[in-house]
């Protein structure tokens, strides 16, 4: 209901004019706020129309909680993982330095011991020995001959006998002014004067290459077990008597002949060798004496 | 006097023989110093070899072989292999050659490869019979370290051949210049008409 104040003039009429509708929202609008202080003093539980709403929010504060520290935990996991892997990263430089330097160690190691084999063998025997040292091989693969470092101006002679610790290698077979050509005992062409250590059995010690050689002229009675070692007969006069030369492989005998057939194989791969020794004077040195002179002690 | 006696041509030739003989001295102390102290567990391949067949491909003149006995006489330096083996089994490889250059008209770094695969085997097989015929205690097949060397050999000789094509492409004499001018010349004029 429009209450009309007329007055002199439509202006001030309309100014009066009121309305009750929006009076009274206005109304509620203003109370509403007053009703909250009002709620908020008497009540510390939640009224029973805003648990629903408060569920909900909590829930959803809930959601994004466990969210966040989800996106948190994985964001920390990914900055831990890049960490690992540096730390990774450097730990793999670490490791591969050290075993460079193991390595480094290992071999340094392995030559001194090889080297003091070397000089007690030296030390120990009362040959003439001139030590050299590997740097060539043959040219082809039908023949097995060394280059070794020493030669004329060192004191090397044609025949003379080379050797290692553990075993004969070969002879000089043609000295040059600083290096000698070897002939190993496995070449084709080597003949060596041997005998087998256990029975006394003279024969000769032919090369047939690749690491192979065959012991000719013993007599067929004779008893050569495979794993026989072979020693220098030291007739040659290159050799000292005594000295391994080989190990048997292979044993047969022939149905006629009066000797049998001995396949060898050298005690020394010259493959794997590095330092020999020429000897220039043998001073009559004999290992066999010298091993049974050994095991009766 | 001397410069009378002996031409620039001839002067030349000599020196590509000695410059040659000296790759040959370094190819065969690379192979016998330098690879087995490094790569031992594997034959090396026949680098020696490889440079006969190129002298036997690209050296037309017949007397060439007289450089190859002198090769073999440099081999039997760097190997036990005795003389009379090295120069048979290099005359033999020489005729071979020859019989086949004169009818395969190509000269690429491919067809030199395959010569030299082929010739590798051929080798093998001359060096085993003649050892066979000469020797009292005959070589045998060693058939993987052979097997491995022909791979080798294959392999290495596109080097060699490229290396050994430019060293002796400073010792072409006047005439062999003239002729590759001559052919340079004529070929424009030829297109042109």
């Amino acid at each position: 209901v429009n209450f009309i104040f007329a007055f002199e003039g439509g202006a001030f009429l309309n100014f009066l004019n009121f309305n009750f509708k929006k009076g009274i929202l206005i109304t509620l609008l203003l109370a509403l706020p007053l009703f909250s202080i009002n709620m908020e003093q008497k009540s510390t539980q939640t009224i029973w129309f805003a648990q629903p709403i408060s569920f909900l929010a909590d829930t959803l504060k809930s959601l994004f909680a466990s969210l966040s520290n989800g996106v948190r935990g994985t964001t920390a996991e990914y900055l831990n993982l890049l960490k690992i892997k540096s730390e990774n990263q450097n730990l793999k430089m670490q490791m591969s330095l050290l075993q460079a330097r193991m390595q480094v160690y290992e071999e340094n190691q392995n030559e001194i011991d090889r080297l003091r084999t070397v000089l007690d063998f030296k030390a120990s025997s009362k040959m003439d020995l001139i030590p050299a040292q590997i740097i060539g091989r043959d040219l082809v693969i039908d023949h097995e001959t060394i280059t070794i470092n020493k030669g004329l101006k060192h004191g090397i002679k044609t025949m003379q006998a080379v050797i290692s610790v553990s075993g004969v290698v070969g002879y000089v077979f043609r000295p040059e002014i600083s290096t000698s050509h070897v002939m190993l005992i496995s070449d084709r062409y080597s003949v060596v004067d041997a005998l087998i250590h256990k029975s006394r059995a003279h024969g000769i010690l032919e090369g047939q290459g690749k690491n192979r050689g065959i012991l000719q002229y013993v007599d067929r009675t004779e008893d050569v077990m495979v794993g026989d070692l072979i020693v220098t007969g030291g007739i040659d006069n290159i050799f000292p008597k005594g000295f391994p030369l080989g190990i048997v492989t292979n044993v047969e005998k022939k149905s006629k002949g009066t000797s049998l057939l001995i396949n060898t194989r050298p005690v020394i791969d010259a493959n794997k060798i590095e330092e020999v020794f020429v000897i220039s004077n043998a001073n009559q040195e004999d290992f066999l004496q010298k091993s049974e002179t050994t095991k009766k002690e | 006097m001397i410069s009378k006696l002996i031409s620039k041509s001839d002067t030349t030739q000599i020196s590509k023989y000695l410059v040659f003989t000296f790759v040959f001295m370094l190819f065969c102390a690379f192979e016998t110093s330098f690879w087995p102290n490094l790569i031992g567990f594997i034959p090396a391949p026949q680098f020696w070899l490889v440079f006969v067949f190129y002298v036997c491909v690209r050296w037309s003149e017949r007397w060439n072989i007289f450089f190859l006995y002198f090769l073999g006489f440099v081999v039997t330096l760097y190997s036990m292999m005795p003389l009379k083996m090295a120069w048979f089994s290099l005359l033999f490889v020489f005729a071979i050659i020859y019989f086949f250059k004169n009818r395969i008209h190509s000269a690429s770094v491919v067809t030199f490869s395959l010569l030299s695969l082929a010739m590798s085997v051929v080798y093998a097989i001359i060096y085993v019979v003649l050892s066979q015929i000469f020797e009292n205690n005959p070589t045998t097949l060693i058939p993987v370290e052979r097997l491995i060397c022909f791979g080798l050999n294959f392999l290495v000789s596109v080097p060699i051949y490229w290396f050994l094509e430019r060293l002796n492409s400073f010792f072409k004499t006047d005439i062999e210049v003239n002729e590759n001018k001559t052919i340079k010349n004529i070929t424009p004029v030829q297109h042109d008409l």
